[in-house]
């Protein structure tokens, strides 16, 4: 099956466009194992066969099992997915969208995952936030960060 | 991660790594604010868009209406106590 993946060995002055490849895993696995190999990141693998459970956190989930047609499918294949990057690879400063919450369970590996909040505040809503030139390319020196290493077996 | 984090990744191996999306009748205020900053400035903020799965969140609406309105459903407490008490 093909994928989409960045090769981030490309630098990002250049048009962003150029890192998209079109590819296999087999290739991305391939590419970790040259010791100068392009720098894969595939992002959102859909993970349709995974299973879904009840959890505290996930409502949209209860929601689903006692409301409206048991014959709808729930959108596993968009609710859960996989990710597989080399060493290198980095993903910008971001939120995840649709207002969706986000778990992730590290497989291998070690991955630093950057949460930032804004004037010490837990909740990035404020209209204050966005004036003065916003940028998340260069809106870390107003955000407060916290670093958090992510390894084999560990949950974020 | 709760919803509406900014956030960045770094990989400083080569990783695998599983997830998920979830929406929580907890974080709805992070929800909202998140909805909106994608509509607003999309992908200057986002990495990618899933609206197929925003239809979770009318069933949510659903849910409210049936733990408020025609009784709670005994089979799904742990979550009517979380809507009922905002926790």
């Amino acid at each position: 099956m093909t994928y989409v993946h960045l090769d981030q060995s490309i630098s990002p002055d250049e048009d962003l466009n150029q890192q998209l490849r079109f590819g296999t895993l087999q290739q991305v696995l391939e590419a970790t194992r040259r010791p100068h190999g392009p720098i894969a990141n595939a992002l959102s693998l859909p993970s349709p066969l995974s299973a879904i459970k009840r959890s505290p956190i996930s409502s949209d989930i209860e929601a689903w099992l006692v409301t409206g047609d048991q014959n709808q499918l729930y959108p596993t294949g968009l609710m859960r997915w996989s990710l597989c990057s080399a060493r290198g690879a980095r993903h910008w400063t971001h939120i995840d969208s649709d207002g969706l919450g986000t778990i992730v369970d590290v497989r291998s590996g070690g991955k630093w995952w950057f949460l930032f909040s804004l004037g010490g505040r837990s909740h990035f809503g404020s209209v204050q936030d966005f004036l003065h030139g916003f940028d998340t390319n260069t809106a870390g020196a107003k955000f407060h960060v916290e670093a958090v290493y992510l390894t084999a077996g560990t949950r974020l | 991660m709760r919803p509406n984090t900014p956030h960045a990744v770094f990989s400083a191996e080569h990783s695998v790594a599983t997830g998920g999306h979830f929406y929580s009748f907890g974080n709805m205020q992070d929800t909202l604010s998140g909805m909106i900053h994608n509509c607003v400035i999309d992908r200057v903020i986002t990495n990618s868009s899933c609206p197929e799965v925003r239809f979770l969140l009318f069933r949510m609406v659903q849910y409210v209406y049936k733990c408020y309105v025609t009784g709670t459903d005994g089979k799904s407490e742990f979550v009517a106590s979380s809507v009922l008490h905002g926790d």
